[in-house]
């Protein structure tokens, strides 16, 4: 009996592996992509194995493996939104070892053996060797162009500012706090200064941003808001850019 | 019924060497041509295409003036690899249907490759935020304020989200694996389905091409829920035919058909209900022939599943879909009916010189004439029970001229049959792929039976399938996506669907969901309408004409302050370059506006925008130099 449903034991045994992977938290991706992957597939691949499938040609059996997979995934997502746990990490990892666990079962009770796909490969010649590895290159070199290319787009630099007053309906009030926030997307460091002007005071502040970064400053609301220009450099005309807090000249705060 | 002549019976009816691959050894090396470099070479030489795509894209990111030759060489001999694998005589039946995959495999990477960075589709971003807030919420059918009707169909979202918790990777790279997966799912699927009807493998190979390089195609290349529905439909297809042909065990066929039909049902609604709709007609016509009628039940075991599931998901989990479905069929039947039909003209944009125009038209009619010689090879073939679901295939081919007047009679015609299309190709792809495999054998024949001194006309005569495979795959890639204004990337267009999509306007739509919440009432552009609504979670507004105006005027008039408080808008998303750049769609706003004529008429001014600016009351909450964000509380609009 266990000899003969050693295939089986073996699948339970690496689904409950990949679980116990993915339940660790912090588990790096090397260890979670193939553990996840594995256990999101096993599933179907033992459903393909005990179906008789021994009569399905390669191609109909590699779509019944991924049919299968995909299928009992979006079923199951169904099935764990009714539960309290819900879908996460969690909830999929022992779903999908019970899912193959059950199924392992069946095919147990039903003395049905599970048999492996025999992939029977040609032997491989030296020209179809190299013509596969310059496949594989040229694949390759096409992921790399791609990826550079994009990364590397003419796109236009910018600064963006932001004000937002506090408060859960955001209505501006006075009392309340607002937040200023200037990120760097110039694609290089930048010097800045920012004017604040409300109705009884100027404030200026001057500070650098490397591309990417954020300043971020909290200011108290009074009544007719605040108008916030920010310039680069020592740029003295024209705000570079502009925004202010108005909302019907600002209510009281009652 | 008329009889198949002679010489037309011993091309089909006589094994062909192509389907067996037991070619005799001499007249394998007597085909053996200095460009037959076996499989592995077909590999190298598609993925050496493949990268040539992948570098025009590259140049076109940095407008490079050869990026478009590079692009167009690049796609056709793409094509036409796997169709010479797939077409030529000696070739083996695992040459062919890795040819086909491995053409599928290489679109899949292309389609990434105009994007690798991030979803930039309208329509991909809105399946990404179902998939964002299942991930959110650890819960499916949560509001989807782009796609209300997505959260009902979490099919996409669930399996994305699988690959995505199980493995942490991000939603991105979780996305495009399921499509590259999905991807090759439906052409192995359509290959196992149409060798069922065809039993050839060269017309299964060759159905399979015109079926993946059909301009419906390009859109199951994108994270949407189509693309994962699709290849489970055609797997009940698939079963549905073996459970009804099946000596022993249908019912395990049956079980697996009706298990596949819930995937699809859960997947996408017009899937699922084009799924009912070619099961219950298959069902029909093999109960409507005696010799079949005995296995027909099976089918109906399957069709009534199916029609069941449905009925059940659209009643308890999704009654939306009524009226998400419904709204655009009955716009398109009034349409019709008070002749307001779309006709052929394309979407604006949608396709760039004239002659890309006359091409989108030349594929349907090739496709319609192609299909129309099938239908007569089929039924003038021995009238034997099992050619039944052939001869079905073929009556359903006729659905294309159906679409076809869809298309040009309904108003809003091009989205629906285009939409449609993608079912329609099951039985064209099919019957095409039959034809020229029926062609391709009677030139064989007669090439046998005639002397050395005719060589030359067999040759002309295969000159035209090579024509026609070409003109197919021109048409399918000018009138597919992308569009014709961004068949390259790396030029912004304004309001353009994927080069629309810039960091400035991507960084405004994201910082609009930490700093605004979500749900906020948001009107803006196209680009606005999208990004704000799937990258900032906001309930953007559109389709109203009375708003456009509102927009486009210069001034703030009591009528427009009231277009926008009485669909509670709250936020306006104001971009520079709308006052800089023509519409490229042919309108600045979202929706099937193109027909509307305030969305059309006249160009925004940067008086128009400069409103906002001066209206009191208003506050500029955002500024990007290009992207503005106003809060209109306190201001004449929101009183």
């Amino acid at each position: 009996m266990f000899r003969r449903s050693l295939t089986e034991i073996l699948a339970v045994a690496l689904a409950s592996l990949c679980c116990l992977v993915l339940m660790v938290s912090g588990a790096p991706l090397v260890l979670t992509i193939p553990a996840g992957l594995l256990l999101a597939f096993l599933p179907g691949i033992v459903a393909v194995c005990q179906a008789r499938s021994e009569a399905m040609g390669g191609f109909a059996r590699l779509a019944a493996v991924i049919a299968a997979s995909l299928g009992i995934l979006a079923v199951l997502g169904c099935v764990l939104t009714w539960l309290p746990g819900g879908i996460d990490r969690r909830s999929w990892a022992l779903a999908l070892l019970l899912t193959t666990t059950l199924l392992v079962v069946g095919a147990i009770a039903r003395r049905q053996r599970c048999s492996l796909p025999k992939m029977r490969l040609p032997r491989p010649a030296a020209r179809g060797v190299i013509s596969v590895m310059v496949g594989v290159l040229a694949l390759l070199g096409a992921v790399v162009v791609s990826l550079q290319s994009a990364s590397q787009a003419d796109n236009e630099p910018f600064t963006e500012i932001s004000a937002v007053p506090a408060g859960p309906l955001h209505r501006a009030a006075v009392g309340s706090d607002a937040t200023l926030m200037v990120t760097n997307h110039e694609h290089g460091f930048m010097h800045y200064r920012l004017v604040i002007v409300t109705r009884s005071e100027h404030v200026t502040r001057n500070f650098s941003l490397k591309d990417g970064a954020t300043y971020e400053q909290s200011l108290a609301l009074t009544k007719g808001g605040f108008t916030a220009s920010l310039y680069r450099g020592d740029e003295e005309s024209k705000p570079y850019r502009q925004v202010w807090l108005r909302g019907g000249d600002l209510v009281p705060q009652s | 019924m008329r009889l198949a002549s002679a010489a037309d019976r011993a091309a089909v009816t006589t094994p062909r060497c192509s389907e067996t691959g037991n070619e005799p050894r001499s007249e394998v090396a007597a085909e053996r041509r200095p460009w037959d470099v076996g499989l592995p070479g077909w590999f190298a030489v598609m993925s050496c295409l493949t990268l040539v795509v992948c570098l025009a894209y590259s140049g076109g990111r940095s407008h490079e003036r050869w990026a478009p030759v590079a692009y167009w060489i690049g796609e056709v001999l793409l094509f036409s690899a796997p169709a010479y694998v797939v077409m030529r005589r000696t070739s083996s039946w695992p040459a062919r249907y890795v040819s086909v995959l491995l053409y599928a495999a290489d679109l899949s990477l292309i389609s990434w490759a105009y994007s690798p960075d991030m979803f930039r589709y309208s329509d991909e971003l809105q399946h990404q935020r179902s998939l964002l807030n299942i991930l959110a919420s650890h819960h499916d059918f949560q509001l989807n304020y782009s796609l209300p009707i997505g959260a009902h169909y979490p099919g996409l979202g669930n399996v994305t989200a699988a690959v995505v918790q199980l493995t942490g990777i991000s939603p991105f790279a979780a996305g495009q694996i399921l499509v590259f997966i999905s991807d090759l799912l439906v052409s192995v699927a359509v290959l196992m389905l149409f060798r069922e009807i065809t039993k050839s493998e060269r017309a299964a190979a060759a159905g399979a091409l015109v079926f993946l390089i059909g301009r419906d195609q390009s859109l199951f290349r994108l994270y949407v829920y189509e693309t994962l529905a699709l290849p489970f439909l055609i797997l009940v297809l698939y079963l549905a035919l073996k459970a009804a042909g099946a000596r022993h065990g249908w019912r395990r066929y049956a079980v697996l058909a009706c298990a596949s039909a819930l995937v699809t049902t859960i997947t996408h609604h017009v899937t699922a209900i084009a799924q009912a709709a070619i099961l219950v007609l298959l069902a029909v016509g093999l109960t409507l022939r005696p010799a079949t009628r005995r296995h027909s039940m099976r089918v109906w075991t399957v069709a009534g599943t199916a029609v069941v599931m449905l009925c059940l998901w659209i009643a308890l989990v999704a009654p939306e879909t009524f009226s998400y479905l419904g709204d655009p069929i009955e716009e398109a039947i009034r349409g019709a009916l008070a002749g307001r039909g779309a006709g052929t003209k394309t979407v604006a944009g949608a396709q760039g010189e004239p002659i890309e125009h006359w091409l989108s038209l030349a594929g349907p009619l090739v496709t319609v004439v192609i299909s129309a010689i099938g239908i007569k090879w089929i039924y003038t073939r021995s009238d034997d029970s099992s050619w039944a679901t052939t001869r079905i295939w073929a009556l359903g081919s006729l659905s294309l001229v159906l679409l076809l007047v869809v298309r040009v009679a309904a108003s809003g015609g091009t989205e629906l049959a285009g939409r449609a299309l993608a079912y329609s190709s099951l039985f064209t792809g099919c019957v095409v792929g039959y034809a020229a495999d029926t062609y391709a054998a009677r030139l064989v024949e007669r090439r046998r039976r005639r002397t050395e001194r005719h060589f030359p006309r067999p040759i002309k005569r295969a000159s035209v399938v090579a024509a026609s495979g070409m003109l197919l795959c021109l048409s399918g890639l000018v009138s597919g996506l992308p569009p014709a204004y961004e068949r390259l990337p790396g030029t912004f267009n304004v309001d353009g669907f994927e080069s629309g999509v810039d960091p400035a306007n991507i960084s405004a739509a994201r910082w609009s969901l930490p700093a605004l919440g979500p749900g906020n009432r948001v009107f803006g552009d196209f680009t606005a309408y999208a990004l704000f609504a799937t990258l900032g979670n906001q309930n953007t507004v559109h389709g109203d004409n009375a708003l456009y105006a509102a927009f486009k005027a210069t001034t703030v008039r009591k009528t427009d302050a009231d277009a926008f408080s009485r669909l509670n808008v709250r936020y306006v998303v104001t971009d520079r370059r709308v006052t800089e750049q023509a519409p490229v769609r042919g309108t600045y706003f979202a929706g099937d506006d193109t027909s509307s004529a305030a969305s059309v008429a006249g160009h925004i001014t940067p008086k128009a925008l400069q409103k906002f600016d001066q209206a009191r009351g208003i506050s500029r909450l955002y500024d990007n130099g290009f992207v503005r964000v106003y809060d209109l509380w306190g201001s004449v609009y929101v009183p």
